[in-house]
């Protein structure tokens, strides 16, 4: 099959500092509200990212939402975790979102079925993140299923995405984990959401010094956080996390709370663009994904790029 | 042989990547041969069943307790916690402060 990049790999090899958002399905049969999702992020987001039952929660398929996003006129990155396929189901999905126009993939392992709302139900877990990324690249470049039987034509040819966690103990373990994804085929990574700047600077020179910036596209995570309320309950409540207490303060002191969150996640977006080895930033406006283009035009990433030879698409 | 074998499960992440062949095996089965160390290689399938009933509990996220059913709620977000917490939390999302809306309903 010919070379047929994303929008978003041409991006990246283009040099842009690109901007993803982030989309959760809902919990409906209706794909109205991630098609008008899309829309808004137009021209505002390069591509985004469409959750795989986050939170381990029933949601619509990340894959159909993805063609709904391709609907809108959008550029998705479809989510694909470990927890609900075995190697069989995950391949054959795979084969389908290709065919249906889905370039980008984001391999992860997804989060525990207990806090979800079918808690009793089992995990799969067949393959682990590691193996998926592994799998999804011989599909692409070897053209073999996980098996090692031929694929005849048409492979899947994902951009292979990855998630990197700077924050989750050991420290040093995680640039390691890093460099084994990108030895299994991750091309790009987006980052848990990064308020720490301090420690992700610390993350970033160990990257850097093993040769990570330059063997994928890293891309920061961040996340306008509402209140101080809404930081202090990620502070103590979600795993992974680390918020810095003058950021809660900052927010407690403020006469308008969420005038002053947006202040700081454009500051750490403007910082963040100035680490080296930093290629993009994910937002992940939980529950208030209406400030998104506020947050994008205050950092001053407009207009957004556009790729030679494709009409202007976002989403 | 408890230790040995917990010495064994201890991955070295570094020594991993550094020793990476190129082309690594994709099975499990390859990994379950790794970490079996005992003398007779006693490999145990453990198959986990899924309860096919009506969930009957939660898990609170804020206070990690079991919650039955009826004395939960959820948020769009994917919240889901306990009745006692969310009053704690002035009756909204503590991620992001919607009224957590989802009632979960007995079957
Ligand atoms: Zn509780
Ligand atoms: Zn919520």
């Amino acid at each position: 099959m010919s070379e047929n990049k994303s929008r978003l790999q041409t991006l990246f090899e283009q040099g842009e500092f690109v901007v993803t958002g982030e989309i959760g399905p809902p919990k409906s049969a209706s794909g109205a509200g991630i098609r008008e999702h899309a829309k808004h992020l137009s021209g505002y987001c390069d591509a985004t990212n469409l959750t795989d039952n986050q939170t381990a929660i029933v949601r619509l398929s990340s894959i159909a939402s993805g063609v709904h996003v391709l609907q809108a006129g959008g550029e998705p990155i479809v989510q694909m975790t470990c927890r609900d396929r075995n190697r069989i189901a995950i391949q054959s999905d795979l084969l389908g979102a290709y065919s249906l126009g889905i370039k980008n993939l984001l391999c992860l392992s997804g989060d525990h079925q207990s806090f979800g709302n079918h808690p009793t139900s089992a995990n799969v877990f067949d393959v682990d993140s590691l193996q998926l990324i592994r799998m999804v690249k011989r599909m692409r470049d070897e053209k073999v299923f996980a098996c090692g039987e031929e694929i005849k034509k048409d492979e899947p040819r994902f951009f292979i995405g990855a998630v990197a966690n700077p924050f989750a103990d050991p420290f040093e373990v995680r640039v390691y984990r890093m460099e084994k994804k990108i030895n299994a085929g991750a091309q790009f990574f987006q980052t848990q959401i990064i308020f720490d700047l301090e420690r992700f600077d610390r993350f970033m020179e160990l990257a850097r010094e093993r040769g990570l910036h330059e063997r994928s596209y890293i891309m920061a995570g961040v996340m306008p956080v509402k209140s101080a309320k809404v930081a202090g309950y990620m502070k103590k409540f979600v795993s992974g996390m680390a918020v810095p207490d003058d950021m809660i303060e900052r927010l407690k002191k403020a006469e308008d709370q969420q005038a002053e969150a947006v202040e700081i996640c454009v500051e750490q977006i403007k910082y963040l663009k100035n680490v080296k080895g930093v290629k993009g930033v994910h937002i992940m406006a939980v529950g208030w994904e209406e400030i998104v283009p506020t947050i994008v035009e205050k950092a001053g990433l407009l207009p957004r790029p556009q790729v030679p030879g494709l009409a202007q698409v976002a989403g | 042989m408890q230790s040995q074998e917990i010495q064994k499960l201890r991955v070295d992440e570094k020594e991993q990547v550094q020793h990476q062949p190129e082309k690594p095996p994709l099975h499990l089965v390859e990994i379950r041969e790794e970490i079996t160390v005992s003398e007779k290689i006693d490999i145990k399938y453990i198959k986990k069943r899924a309860e096919i009933t009506a969930v009957s509990y939660l898990w609170c996220r804020i206070c990690k307790q079991k919650t039955p059913f009826n004395e939960a709620r959820g948020c769009d977000c994917g919240v889901i916690m306990c009745n006692n917490c969310w009053g704690e939390w002035d009756s909204t999302c503590p991620m992001c402060e919607s009224g957590m809306t989802t009632a979960f309903v007995p079957k």
